[in-house]
């Protein structure tokens, strides 16, 4: 028999608790065995500790008291029915409240990462170059957005121009205009001999307005706003930026898109530029305006093409000496705000807009049709 | 805040039951709450407050039952004073036990002074043995050896299977065996 089974056994056996067969096998085992015997011992004498324990007593007044209580209507005292919570159970709720976050979690990541997959389809097929299935897929939502779209995402989207918005903005629209041209440049075809005119203009002017979003990043990255984190895509765009240098709409021509337009957007990693950039800490206010009113100054037409701009700010034109007529944060040739929201988000051609009108009680809603500034 | 008194009058059998159970088990079950909480007044407080609500209980529970039930209800309210009052009872056990020590008159002629001196001492020495003892061992070593409950009754009890109290209680003896092996003389 094993000595710790005996042992075990023997506590039982002290409160009588051992059939009388297994009791004898136990009692055997002791017997021949010294530390188990000397354990039985141990055992018995230090219950006859307890047993000499003085007794304690209750006060004399115990069973006045009570009765006094029960007499005065007292009822049960609430801790009586609080039984206390194992740490098990405790360990078991928090096990399972985490698991519920983390699924809450997961699933969230999972939609996200699904969404952002969807939006990846189009720039994969750029990596892929030219495909046959092109036209099988649909056509990026700020081109199919129907008149009167709630103005909702209108002002949920305005924020404040900052360097880092814009950079953001330009390498998805770089993205966007990289992935426009390379399906224009599909449907042409490579033996195509006669081709619809309007689609070589549609794929010049998407290689030109990649070709400015592309400078405005390589502007950003020379002024320390942004750094590519893959040295290969930053040659890419580069590359890409120059090949693009002198491309005009007016010359438009299908030898031009197949031998500089095709060649210059043809990487794979310039469909992806959005995750190959990092954004420093934002710069002080004063330096931060100093980049934003160069960028507007060297390329207002970037500024109009990825924004919406509100409001007048006179303050800002009079503080950098700029005239107003400019067109820098314009809209309707207003010297502009900081305050924009990204055309990607809201652009559809038309955003009709409810205002509520105090001037009839401020009940009155009107509707307006604001037509936005085509590209 | 205690629950508001029904209306219940108990018959007079059960009312003989009540009054047995009150004369058989208030003072071990004093001794029970008191080792558990470490502080007498305390544990007469928690004992009354058992058998009132024993009494405002009578009509639900079983003559039998009533000791584990009383016992039950016992471990209850310490354990919620103990989590309620951790650090204030740390603080001022060692004050409340020295004053709480009840005068014990010694017949002269049949124990000597130093006899007496050296069995207090000893009591002194099992008490902060059980004392020692971690919660749930030292609930099973006090019901079942102290009190000299059965398994089943301390089974319910401490709300947990029989095979876990003789386990528990296993484990108190050796470790209790350990604690006070200087006055056992082998």
């Amino acid at each position: 028999m094993n000595c710790n089974t005996c042992r075990f056994e023997l506590s039982q056996c002290l409160d009588g608790r051992l059939a009388s067969g297994r009791r004898a096998i136990v009692m055997q085992h002791a017997a021949t065995c010294e530390e188990c015997a000397s354990f039985w011992s141990e055992l018995q004498q230090a219950q006859q500790l307890t047993l000499q324990l003085p007794k304690e007593r209750v006060s004399e007044g115990f069973r006045e008291q009570l009765w006094e209580r029960i007499r005065a209507g007292e009822g049960t005292p609430e801790a009586v029915f609080h039984e206390p919570v194992p740490i098990s159970t405790k360990v078991r709720y928090l096990l399972t409240g985490a698991a519920a976050a983390a699924a809450v979690l997961l699933f969230a990541m999972w939609m996200r990462d699904d969404r952002t997959r969807n939006e990846n389809d189009h720039v994969a097929s750029i990596s892929n170059g030219p495909r046959n299935d092109v036209h099988k897929t649909s056509p990026p939502v700020m081109q199919d957005a129907a008149l009167g779209v709630d103005p909702l995402p209108l002002f949920t989207s305005t924020q404040p121009l900052t360097a880092g918005l814009l950079a953001v903005e330009a390498a998805k629209g770089f993205e966007q205009r990289c992935l426009l041209a390379n399906r224009g440049i599909a449907q042409i075809g490579p033996q195509a001999a006669a081709t619809d005119e309007g689609m070589v203009r549609q794929v010049f002017r998407n290689a030109i307005e990649a070709r400015d979003l592309g400078q405005t990043l390589l502007d950003l990255r020379d002024r320390d706003r942004l750094s590519f984190r893959d040295p290969e895509v930053f040659q890419d765009l580069l590359g890409a930026v120059n090949m693009l240098g002198e491309i005009r709409e007016t010359v438009a021509s299908v030898d031009t898109v197949r031998t500089i337009v095709a060649p210059a957007l043809r990487s794979f990693r310039l469909g992806n530029i959005t995750r190959a950039i990092s954004l420093p800490a934002a710069l002080d206010p004063s330096e931060e305006q100093d980049v934003l009113i160069h960028m507007n100054v060297q390329r207002p037409q970037v500024i109009r093409m990825l924004f919406l701009s509100f409001g007048p700010n006179d303050e800002i034109c009079e503080q950098f000496g700029l005239h107003r007529k400019i067109g820098v944060f314009a809209l309707d040739d207003q010297c502009g705000p900081s305050f924009v929201a990204p055309r990607r988000m809201v652009d559809a051609g038309m955003q009709r807009l409810r205002l509520w009108s105090a001037s009839s009680g401020g009940n009155q809603q009107v509707q307006v049709q604001v037509q936005v500034e085509g590209k | 805040m205690a629950k508001p008194a029904q209306e219940y009058q108990p018959d007079a059998i059960t009312m003989v039951a009540y009054h047995r159970a009150l004369a058989e088990h208030a003072d071990s079950l004093k001794a029970y709450a008191t080792r558990l909480l470490g502080d007498s007044t305390a544990a007469e407080d928690v004992s009354q407050d058992a058998f009132l609500a024993l009494y405002r209980h009578l009509n639900q529970i079983p003559t039998a039952a009533f000791r584990p039930w009383l016992f039950r209800v016992a471990r209850n309210l310490c354990l919620d004073q103990l989590r309620r009052r951790k650090f204030k009872l740390s603080l001022f056990r060692d004050l409340t036990k020295d004053d709480d020590q009840p005068f014990t008159p010694v017949d002269a002629g049949s124990i000597r002074p130093d006899q007496v001196a050296e069995t207090r001492e000893a009591n002194q020495a099992i008490e902060q043995a059980i004392e020692s003892l971690p919660l749930k061992f030292r609930e099973a070593f006090l019901l079942c050896e102290v009190e000299g409950m059965s398994y089943e009754d301390a089974a319910a009890v401490m709300g947990c299977p029989v095979k876990t109290v003789s386990t528990r209680l296993f484990r108190a003896r050796a470790r209790f065996k350990s604690l006070v092996s200087r006055l056992i003389k082998v």
